[in-house]
């Protein structure tokens, strides 16, 4: 076994590619702009199911290439007069995969491998992100998601090991794990979450701190509170390393993850920013977040709904995804649309005072519950379609050295907890989206999953950008999503 | 894990409290010096008096909460950093908000914190009198280091709770030299302020403690880190100057000097707020899913229940059950269908013969446990078990399930006999427990509305009738409310959920039940006076403990 940790699949193509007279060392230690372009893996999370009173609207119309796109999936298409969440032509870019599975347990029998347990919400989200079976309803994962993966094999030498955004930024009626899609291990190998950024405002501060703006005032007032801010980290980091020699070990594993941080933000603020250039740009500011707002169900005086703009919010972060792959400050990324049972207000999206998940339960329309779909969907597409369009330094575009892939809390058909046959809370007739080319993905296909599981797509994914095995039960990948 | 010294000792406390010598038990622990900073957890640690009632519970490094935040920065900084705090991660309701089995560090909370502490800066800075009151002197010239030096150590004790030693100071009086290329002594003043905004030691609450000798992971807790846990006990905020005083003076080693400083801290409004919001987090409508109009007055009619009978009026806590009035205005009166005050502002109304009484006929309190469009028995009744008796229910076998409370789509259908299915084979057995006590309480809306048929159902007239199954039946919330006090569990479950909102965790051990039934003791013994019972729990040896989870 290597003790170095090389993918075989980044050592070869050292070997093979033009970067062969790079001296070993320095390709290894990822000095990228002159070797092959690295790996990306985009990963999103959308809290819906996908069909009210029937699914048809998420299915496309046909299998294979050139696949009709219907209501839910209308952004993909070339053209949308469907609903207003735009039209992006990724058909040949996006493989649909639908009707896969995620089983479940029966009578008083433990869950079969990535199973879950048969209550609905929540059971099927640490199954689906992290190959792991569910034992309760919590949404809490048992094992590490794709995007951990993905970072400790690509992410050397990266800015940001990952990014962790969340687009709703409050579960308006409760959170916790319901709004988290991300987990890693601590150093003594427990499960734990990756709490994710939700303000745009921060994200975007955070990713883009240190990069000089054309403003020469303004880039004066900056470089000021820079030199300001490595006093203050200085100091803070200091307090830190003093407080943690002081702490037992228990304490000190469980400040760990925050000590960690402040070190990275420390030397984030310490070292220059890759250099702008004709794909790397800062975006703009996106000022302060929009507000978040609470209302009740139009039907129901005692439901609470929130916005809080999650349409600009997904807008922003999804740019500034982007551009944090187009400017490499990172390799891996994470973006919750909404959380687990969402109980966002859709009436700025689609004119019904009601919540996401309501939708899924009859408070509107079955179009107007594919409408809130496809926004999400949208908003997965806009990025898509930004890294598609956008040159990668060594040729090509950054879509060709990209995974990416969109899943969902759940299906539509049998419930075991109602006995319904067609429900939304299923775990049957489950879809997933894959856009990218890296590693021998070809997009552009609707694919009948045949019952897979939605975390085997995943699994193709991980694969594609070198990341070897499977993801927590599911040891492999679908085939048809390279073949 | 718990040692088994202390294990021991909670056996000891079972059969002290068997034979009511609750009080008095307090033996006199030695008092400590009360150092801060670098050298304040050197000393020995005190071993708890032989004999004596301690359990010292298990504790990990408690995150603020946004609440806790929110108070810690407008009392150190004069301001409500309102919308800032937007970036500080959601805190997960469990349902306390302060669960730190709920809490990880991440990117998102070290990011948030600087962004946090950026923006305050800015307000305090672009502020001269809070900028005056905050620094505490006037600086001669931008390099004037005795006043920064001076602002640091006052500033940095209030922030880190504890006095900074000497070469602390040192490190943030190193700012001065960037007023240097500003020319402004309050460029310096701003970084002390971000630099500790964003410190670990503000951000948690770090319990060093020291180690009790012969004790595995048994902990003495210093004066200042008891000061600390007092005040965000009480106050949901850090200790005030007063409190730090106190604490330098080692007047927090003892019970006694412990009860006196929890005696003070609860005469302030901040105690009524944070038993307020203990009591809307426990009950689940601090979040309300009432309209804005209504929550706001609910909001209010609720706390000023609370504050008059544990506060004001000083009587027993379970009369929060039982008061025959409430503080409503016109709108609330007539939501009630109530006696109107003839007022637009809230005052004490009798309920009269409405059938109310206490919190259980709050908006407040209905609102929570809905279900689709209406109230759900089994919710309501399941809230009622969990929350107010602390009992458990399980979840049922998917193979049972059906959902009953989803109106019917066809023929109308009323839900008492929707919920048949309820009453039928496996279901009953759970469900007798939950059903029937939601079902007592059905004639009101999730608004705390009065009706006798179900919503858009004319046909269904509700019956109203409920039963706490062992306990007695019952109409409506003031006759329930008299069943959960005579059922005699009430009181312990509220002091249980004082403990786990006090210790910030929901799971307890053996240990912890032990500890809660031995403040249930003494809870009853003083009448159940809730402000006792933090008093009680404030002062017991085991509060000045920490074993280390």
């Amino acid at each position: 076994m290597s003790r170095f940790r090389i993918p075989r699949r980044t050592f070869l193509r050292g070997l093979g590619g033009t970067a062969i007279a790079l001296p070993f060392l320095e390709l290894m230690e990822g000095k990228r702009a002159q070797a092959a372009p690295g790996k990306r893996f985009f990963i999103c999370f959308a809290g819906t199911s996908l069909g009210q009173a029937r699914l048809d609207d998420f299915v496309p119309s046909s299998v294979g290439a050139n696949y009709g796109v219907r209501r839910a999936l209308a952004p993909l298409g070339e053209t949308n007069a469907m609903n207003k969440f735009g039209a992006y032509s990724l058909r040949n870019d996006v493989s649909v995969v639908s009707g896969m599975k995620i089983p479940w347990a029966t009578g008083t029998a433990a869950p079969p491998a990535a199973g879950r347990v048969a209550n609905w919400h929540a059971s099927s989200i640490c199954p689906l992100l992290s190959g792991m079976a569910s034992l309760t309803t919590s949404a809490a994962c048992r094992g590490v998601t794709s995007d951990q993966l993905a970072a400790a094999v690509l992410s050397t030498g990266a800015r940001f090991k990952s990014l962790e955004y969340r687009v709703q930024p409050s579960g308006y009626r409760d959170g916790g794990a319901k709004g988290v899609m991300s987990y890693r291990k601590d150093s003594a190998g427990k499960v734990i979450p990756n709490t994710p950024v939700t303000s745009p405002k921060l994200a975007f501060d955070t990713l883009f701190t240190g990069f000089t703006p054309s403003d020469p005032m303004e880039a004066r007032r900056r470089e000021a509170l820079l030199a300001q801010d490595k006093s203050i980290l200085d100091v803070v980091r200091g307090n830190a390393d003093r407080l943690k020699q002081r702490l037992g070990n228990v304490d000190r594993l469980r400040l760990e993850r925050h000590f960690e941080e402040i070190r990275d933000l420390e030397k984030r603020i310490a070292t220059l920013p890759p250099p702008q250039g004709t794909t790397c740009k800062v975006p703009t500011d996106p000022g302060a977040d929009p507000p978040i707002s609470t209302t009740v169900e139009a039907k129901s005086a005692a439901r609470t709904i929130g916005y809080a703009n999650e349409d600009l919010r997904g807008k922003v972060i999804g740019d500034l995804i982007h551009m944090a792959f187009a400017c490499d400050l990172t390799r891996v990324a994470s973006m919750m649309v909404t959380f687990v049972q969402c109980f966002m207000n859709v009436e700025p999206l689609v004119g019904v005072r009601t919540d996401l998940h309501e939708t899924g339960h009859f408070s509107t329309t079955q179009e107007k519950m594919s409408d809130t779909i496809a926004w999400q969907v949208g908003l997965w597409a806009r990025v898509i379609a930004k890294m598609k369009e956008t040159p990668e330094a060594g040729g090509g575009y950054l879509l060709d050295n990209t995974a990416a892939i969109m899943v969902f809390e759940g299906g539509h058909g049998f419930d075991p907890e109602s006995g319904n046959a067609a429900d939304s809370h299923s775990s049957e007739n489950m879809g997933v989206l894959v856009a990218g080319r890296s590693g021998g993905l070809k997009p552009g296909r609707h694919i009948a999953g045949g019952n897979a599981h939605p975390a085997q797509a995943i699994v193709s994914c991980l694969n594609a950008v070198g990341v070897p095995g499977g993801l927590g039960e599911v040891p492999n990948g679908l085939p048809e999503l390279t073949s | 894990m718990i040692p088994g010294r202390v294990a021991r000792l909670a056996l000891v406390v079972s059969c002290a409290a068997c034979v009511g010598t609750i009080d008095g038990s307090h033996g006199v622990v030695d008092s400590e010096q009360g150092v801060g900073g670098q050298g304040g957890g050197m000393l020995p640690g005190t071993p708890p008096p032989a004999g004596t009632s301690l359990v010292a519970g298990r504790a990990a490094l408690r995150r603020l909460t946004e609440n806790e935040l929110r108070n810690t920065l407008k009392d150190l900084l004069g301001t409500d950093p309102g919308v800032d705090l937007d970036v500080w991660p959601e805190d997960a309701r469990t349902p306390f908000d302060n669960d730190y089995t709920t809490q990880f560090g991440s990117r998102a909370v070290v990011e948030a914190a600087k962004s946090i502490a950026e923006k305050a800066a800015i307000r305090l800075l672009t502020d001269p009198a809070g900028r005056q009151r905050v620094v505490g002197c006037a600086p001669a010239s931008p390099s004037d280091s005795a006043c920064f030096k001076q602002f640091i150590s006052r500033f940095g004790r209030r922030a880190l709770r504890r006095p900074l030693a000497t070469d602390e100071i040192d490190r943030y009086a190193a700012f001065i030299a960037h007023n240097t290329a500003s020319g402004d002594f309050y460029t310096a003043v701003g970084m002390v302020v971000r630099a500790m905004l964003q410190d670990v030691e503000l951000l948690y609450r770090i319990e060093l403690g020291t180690p009790v000798p012969k004790e595995t992971n048994l902990f003495r807790l210093n004066n200042f880190e008891v000061a600390t846990r007092l005040s965000y006990l009480l106050w949901g905020s850090a200790p005030d100057d007063e409190l730090l005083d106190v604490a330098a003076r080692s007047g927090l080693a003892s019970p006694a000097g412990v009860r006196s400083a929890a005696a003070r801290l609860l005469g302030a409004k901040r105690a009524r707020e944070r038993v307020g919001r203990f009591h809307s987090l426990w009950l689940g409508y601090e979040r309300s899913t009432l309209p804005g109009n209504l929550d706001a007055k609910m909001q209010v009619e609720s706390a000023a229940l609370i504050d008059r009978v544990v506060f004001d009026d000083k009587a027993s806590w379970l009369e929060i059950f039982q008061r025959k009035e409430s503080y409503v205005d016109d709108t609330l009166a007539a939501h009630y269908g109530m006696t109107r005050p003839n007022s637009t502002t809230p005052k004490w109304v009798p309920y009269g013969t409405t059938g109310r009484q206490g919190l259980l006929s709050h908006g407040t309190f209905l609102s929570v446990a809905a279900k689709f469009n209406d109230t759900s028995p089994t919710q309501r009744g399941k809230m009622i078990r969990e929350r107010l008796l602390c009992q458990e229910i399980p979840l049922p076998d998917p193979s049972m399930m059906v959902n009953v409370d989803e109106p019917p789509k066809g023929d109308a259908m009323c839900k008492y006999d929707r919920y048949v299915a309820h009453r039928q084979g496996g279901c009953a057995a759970c469900h007798s427990l939950m059903d029937p006590v939601g079902f007592g309480l059905e004639n009101y809306d999730t608004a705390g509305k009065y009706r006798t048929t179900e919503p858009n159902l004319p046909a269904c007239r509700i019956a109203g009738q409920g039963e706490l199954v062992g306990v007695g039946t019952f109409r409506g919330p003031a006759e329930l409310g008299n069943l959960l006090i005579k059922g005699g569990d009430l009181d312990r479950c509220a002091v249980m959920q004082m403990y786990r909102f006090a210790s910030g965790r929901k799971e307890l051990t053996e240990e912890d039940r032990s500890f809660v039934d031995l403040l249930t003791m003494g809870f009853r013994q003083k009448t159940n006076h809730f402000d006792e019972l933090l008093l009680e729990y404030a002062s017991q040896p085991a509060f000045g403990y920490r074993v280390i989870e």
